[in-house]
């Protein structure tokens, strides 16, 4: 081995300004309007425009931040929906060196003006529709928390009323096109901060940075094969770890934004048949209003359309509606501290010669690590021992690599928590199949134990999705005083379906389950659902309590 | 703007052994073995090897090496041809922490024993083929400078002799196939050393580091296209900027490496009819053989191809040969210092609508930055000041960022002129499009002053490759009282074209030049080459010189 004191590949080769640029997607969209500054970069209704447009829309709106006295590790929140401009202040906002805060929706008054006041946002960009809760939010804060309030103003939507103190265009006329924006100083420098949705206590803020962002937003690129000039449309909330980070993986793939801003079968359809839309990204409950939307709205596709799946396990009933109708399903997971995906289900070309339901089976699963995280295991929770890879031992999905979080904003316990022995803790509970593909099968507060048996909601529901009359189902835990606990199940039946009973279900789960893993209870009725669409268990564990 | 000291974004969000991971592509190798164990990774003849396989073999190698006390700061120097061992040193070497030297197989004896010495190889491994020029390399370097030898003894190949201590098989087997290699401590660690061709006064030693190598590796994915699992066929020398970074990019694409000893047309032909290849490199040199080769080689192949070419600008009629052969190509531009390809000539849809010349004519142009390259310009030589986008005005190509090489290997003062001003000077001569296209027009000790005008030695060879019967040609300067400098026409005749005069050939080019820039003089005859296959004008300016 070489002295490193005088090993010559260290010496007289450091970084300079000519052979090191930190990574930032910042590049991605002043190379796309550079050498396609013609090529149409959103679409909204009739609505075009070109890269050449965007750069320089964005420009303005860095700019104006800047005169405006924001600057670095400053935060900008924005309340908006998919539309072209929420995909603008993805470069916008971090080319100021401002922070981006895109909030939650659906969330009600108080829990925007806890993410505003938690954040320190000096500036919020909100659309018309949601000026009920955020005038509401904002009267919540105290005075001098207030931040300054821009309206976009979209004149494809009627409805709600102007807050703010002139609109967003009029915000972009105050901002040089021309601004000399600055790469950031050190990749590490944050980008965006993404409050977690949380089921329970406060919201936690999630920081990113232009690092993360950047391999994520390739990583995409890379492996789900996207191609060059994708048409990407946006089922995904970009409020949702920053759309999976798609937003600078279409400025680096150069491809086309499509805007849509009420997440609606009928909508998607059309988008994809006229704008010829062949990738785009949703929750299971996206693939679930699709696969049971009526036929007559999916006629006359004909090309591939490529859907990337995660937020939840995807049931594999679902999965095989959707393969049915040719959508090409690549399933994913990740948490909003893992920049969105970071696992995904790599496919083996010989799984297509499988039977549907058995290739169903296999897609369900988290999979393996996307080609930017470093570390992936399943290991037991508090040794960090790894579990043996039999597809049946329990054990926890530790993370780690480029792919992790900075951090949690103003929380330092959490974070060093979230980061103990080295391994970043998603909490989620899965098995590990011998190929190394791994399976969730819980979150650890969601997981029945029966009998000192662990029962996997996942898989009970799993099962019951399987029934012909099942639209919606979730598992949880009722107390009981001889097993500790049994498993309740809620449901929601599909609307034609004929008339089906509790003990009809039951039957129907016998069939398919281990005795003890039968749901004791069946209550049917709408489930309650948090603002990404996810089912909210804490809820219905304290029905079943109830009961 | 935030006061850094109580900056939230900057408190308790710091670099841990969870969230961040120094990029290196050996993490890519690890995956492929991981997630698609019994795909073929490399293909030699009969001999195909699994990822799992390649991923043992090249643990061992790290084991092997490290056991042997070679590792960090160490280099290690290769000399082979494109055969499967050739791609498991670009990962068993670095993951021992060992500095990887693929040397120029075509070069001397002189010449290897310089970079031998000035590289400080401890270990050279080197295929039978070379044994000539080795065994005499060796003996030129004093005794305590010799590096262990180990060879490589393909049994598809025979001819030469053993020189080393033992083979590779045998120094695998010294290795731990379980072998748990460390991630380089810092991204900036060297991974590589490639010698410049150098076509006077020594080689210079361009250092890569895994940073750049990762970088590039994901870059050739992403904006080529290569989708998952390409099969691409080794036509480009791996001691050619280590193959361009494709190594890595195979690994991380999980595709097939096709294995080629020696390029010629049939055997190029053949393994793309016989295994499906998709994708190849190579040097205009080599896209003419193919092109030239008899229509009964090249029958028989459906499937879609894709090139990619650089090394030296390319003429049109090569580009439309190409493609009216049906092979897609991609014309990139790049240097050892710079990782390989870093300017990409990006494709416009709307270009394919144009005549079939007018196409190849845009192709030319070596284009705009790879989506990795954060800066590119042409600009004055001294000043750096940008030259304007006019498609006249001649400058130098100037890059910075992370596809910019560490520096020379023990040559601070080369670094630094190389790096001054904060680029990295290309020492090639381009002029810039309205939309931003480079097109280079010379290097700078390559053009010719002809009364005081510049006159690009490229333009004057594009047009004669036009004339059918040109093979190949080279213009260089003549000394001339008169005018000072005058083009003087080096060509090689196709077979059968041997009456073609000179004046003929200086007839056609006043029908396509300004007069000034037409060739006064011709002469037949093979033209020298270096050992990647570029022209040396620097022999045919001496030669020139003497007429």
């Amino acid at each position: 081995m070489s002295n490193t004191c005088n090993n010559p590949y260290e010496l007289g080769l450091d970084k300079n300004a000519a052979n090191f640029i930190p990574l930032t997607p910042l590049t991605f969209i002043e190379r796309a309007a550079s050498v396609y500054p013609d090529k149409i970069a959103t679409v909204h209704g009739p609505l075009r425009r070109t890269w050449a447009e965007t750069y320089r829309r964005c420009r303005q709106l860095a700019s104006a931040l800047q005169q405006r006295g924001l600057g670095l590790d400053d935060t900008v929140a924005v309340m908006l929906p998919n539309l072209p401009e929420m995909f603008e202040v993805h470069f916008g906002v971090p080319m100021a060196g401002v922070v981006l805060n895109t909030l939650n929706v659906r969330l009600d008054a108080e829990m925007i003006a806890f993410m505003l006041q938690h954040g320190e946002a000096k500036l919020l960009l909100t659309d018309r529709e949601f000026s009920g809760t955020i005038a509401k939010a904002l009267k919540l804060l105290p005075a001098d928390s207030r931040p300054v309030v821009i309206d976009v103003d979209d004149p494809q939507f009627a409805g709600g009323e102007l807050l703010g103190e002139k609109d967003y265009e009029a915000l972009l006329a105050e901002g040089d096109p021309d601004f000399a924006w600055e790469f950031p100083a050190d990749e590490w420098q944050s980008i965006c901060l993404n409050y977690t949705s949380g089921t329970t206590g406060n919201p936690k803020g999630v920081v990113y940075h232009h690092r993360g962002a950047y391999l994520d937003a390739v990583c995409n690129v890379m492996a789900w094969g996207m191609g060059l000039h994708p048409v990407y449309l946006w089922t995904l909330p970009m409020f949702h770890c920053n759309g999976w980070c798609f937003p600078w993986s279409i400025a680096a793939a150069v491809g086309v934004s499509v805007a849509l801003r009420h997440v609606r079968a009928d909508a998607i359809f059309d988008s994809i048949r006229e704008n010829k839309v062949n990738h785009f990204c949703g929750a299971p409950t996206v693939m679930n209003m699709l696969s049971n939307a009526p036929a007559e709205l999916r006629t006359g596709i004909d090309h591939v359309v490529k859907v990337f799946t995660g937020g939840a396990p995807p049931p594999a009933a679902i999965l095989e509606n959707l393969e049915r109708m040719g959508f090409d399903i690549t399933h994913a997971y990740g948490l909003t501290e893992t920049y969105g995906p970071a696992l995904s289900c790599a496919w083996h070309d010989e799984w297509d010669e499988l039977p549907l339901e058995q290739r169903a089976r296999l897609k369900s699963r988290q999979g393996v690590r996307y080609p930017m995280l470093d570390g992936l295991m399943v290991a037991d929770p508090v040794t960090l021992q790894p579990a043996p890879k039999d597809g049946r031992t329990l054990g926890e999905i530790f993370m780690r690599g480029n792919l992790i979080m900075k951090g949690y904003l103003k929380n330092p316990k959490a974070t060093v928590e979230a980061f103990e022995g080295g391994w970043f803790h998603s909490g989620d509970l899965a098995v590990w199949h011998p190929d190394g593909y791994v399976e969730i099968k819980d979150r650890s507060k969601d997981i029945v134990i029966s009998g000192g048996e662990n029962i996997s909601t996942v898989e009970v529901e799993d099962v019951l999705y399987r029934h012909p009359a099942v639209m919606e189902a979730a598992v949880v835990a009722r107390p009981d005083e001889k097993w500790g606990e049994t498993p309740c199940a809620f449901i929601t039946l599909k609307p034609e379906a004929p008339p089906v009973t509790g003990e009809e279900i039951i039957e129907f789960c016998r069939s398919q389950l281990a005795r003890f893993k039968v749901p004791k209870t069946v209550v049917f009725g709408e489930l309650p659902k948090t603002a990404t669409g996810k089912v909210q268990k804490f809820v219905l564990r304290d029905k079943a309590k109830a009961l | 703007m935030s006061n850094p000291h109580s900056n939230p974004y900057e408190l308790g969000l710091d670099k841990n052994a969870a969230n961040f991971t120094p990029l290196t592509p050996s993490t890519f190798l690890e995956r492929a073995a991981a997630v698609y164990p019994e795909r073929i990774a490399t293909l030699h003849g009969p001999v195909r090897r699994t990822w799992a396989e390649t991923y043992r073999r090249c643990r061992q190698l790290a084991s092997a090496l490290q056991r042997r006390g070679i590792g960090l700061g160490d280099t290690v120097a290769i000399m082979l041809p494109n055969l499967p061992e050739m791609f498991e040193v670009h990962f068993g070497v670095p993951m021992s922490g060992a500095v990887l030297n693929t040397l120029n197989i075509r070069l001397d004896a002189e010449m290897i024993a310089f970079m031998l010495q000035h590289g400080e190889a401890k270990l050279l491994i080197t295929d039978r083929e070379f044994s000539g020029t080795i065994s005499k390399a060796l003996k030129l370097l004093p005794a305590d400078s010799r590096p262990v030898v180990i060879d490589v003894d393909d049994p598809q190949f025979a001819g030469g002799e053993r020189l080393g201590e033992k083979n590779y098989e045998a120094l695998l087997a010294e290795g731990d196939p379980d072998f748990a290699w460390e991630y380089p401590a810092d991204e900036w660690q060297a991974i590589s050393l490639n010698y410049t061709s150098g076509t006077t006064g020594n080689p210079k030693g361009v250092v890569y580091h895994h940073r750049g190598a990762y970088l590039n590796a994901v870059c050739n994915v992403m904006s080529w296209g290569m989708g998952l699992h390409p099969v691409y066929l080794w036509t480009l020398p791996m001691f050619h900027c280590n193959g361009w970074c494709f190594p890595w990019s195979i690994a991380a694409a999980v595709g097939t490496n096709v294995a080629l000893r020696h390029v010629r047309a049939d055997a190029i032909f053949e393994s793309i009819r016989e295994n499906k290849v998709n994708h190849f490199c190579g040097a205009p040199i080599v896209l003419n053989t193919l092109i030239n080769a008899p229509d009964e080689m090249k029958a028989g192949i459906d499937h879609q191809v894709k090139v990619m070419t650089a090394g030296a600008a390319p003429p049109a009629a090569i580009i439309a040969g190409m493609e009216q052969m049906g092979f897609g190509v991609t014309h990139v531009y790049g240097l050892t210092e710079t990782y390989g390809p870093c300017v990409v000539c990006a494709w416009h849809d709307e270009w394919d609508e144009l005549p079939l010349e007018q196409q190849a004519a845009l192709k030319s142009r070596q284009g705009v930055r790879y989506p990795m390259l954060d800066g590119l310009m042409v600009a004055d030589s001294r000043t750096l000041q940008p030259t304007p986008k006019d498609g006249k005005t001649i400058g130098e190509i100037f890059m910075r960022g992370n596809l910019v090489m560490k520096g020379y290997l023990k040559n601070p003062h080369a670094t630094e002129k190389e790096f001054e001003g904060g680029w990295f000077h290309s020492g090639d001569l381009a002029v810039w499009h309205p939309n931003g296209y480079l097109d280079i027009k010379d290097r700078s000790k390559d053009i010719i002053i002809s009364g005081g005008e510049n006159i690009s030695t490229i333009e004057v060879e594009d047009i004669l490759y036009r004339h059918p019967a040109v093979m190949e040609a080279a213009v260089v300067a003549r000394p001339d009282e008169k005018w000072g400098e005058t083009p003087c026409a080096f060509v090689n005749l196709k077979p059968g074209m041997e009456q073609t005069t000179a004046e003929e050939i200086i007839e056609f080019c006043r029908g396509q030049l300004a007069r000034f820039k037409v060739p006064k003089m011709v002469v037949f005859g093979e033209l020298p080459k270096t050992s990647t296959g570029k022209i040396q004008k620097y022999v045919l300016r001496s030669k020139a010189k003497e007429i």
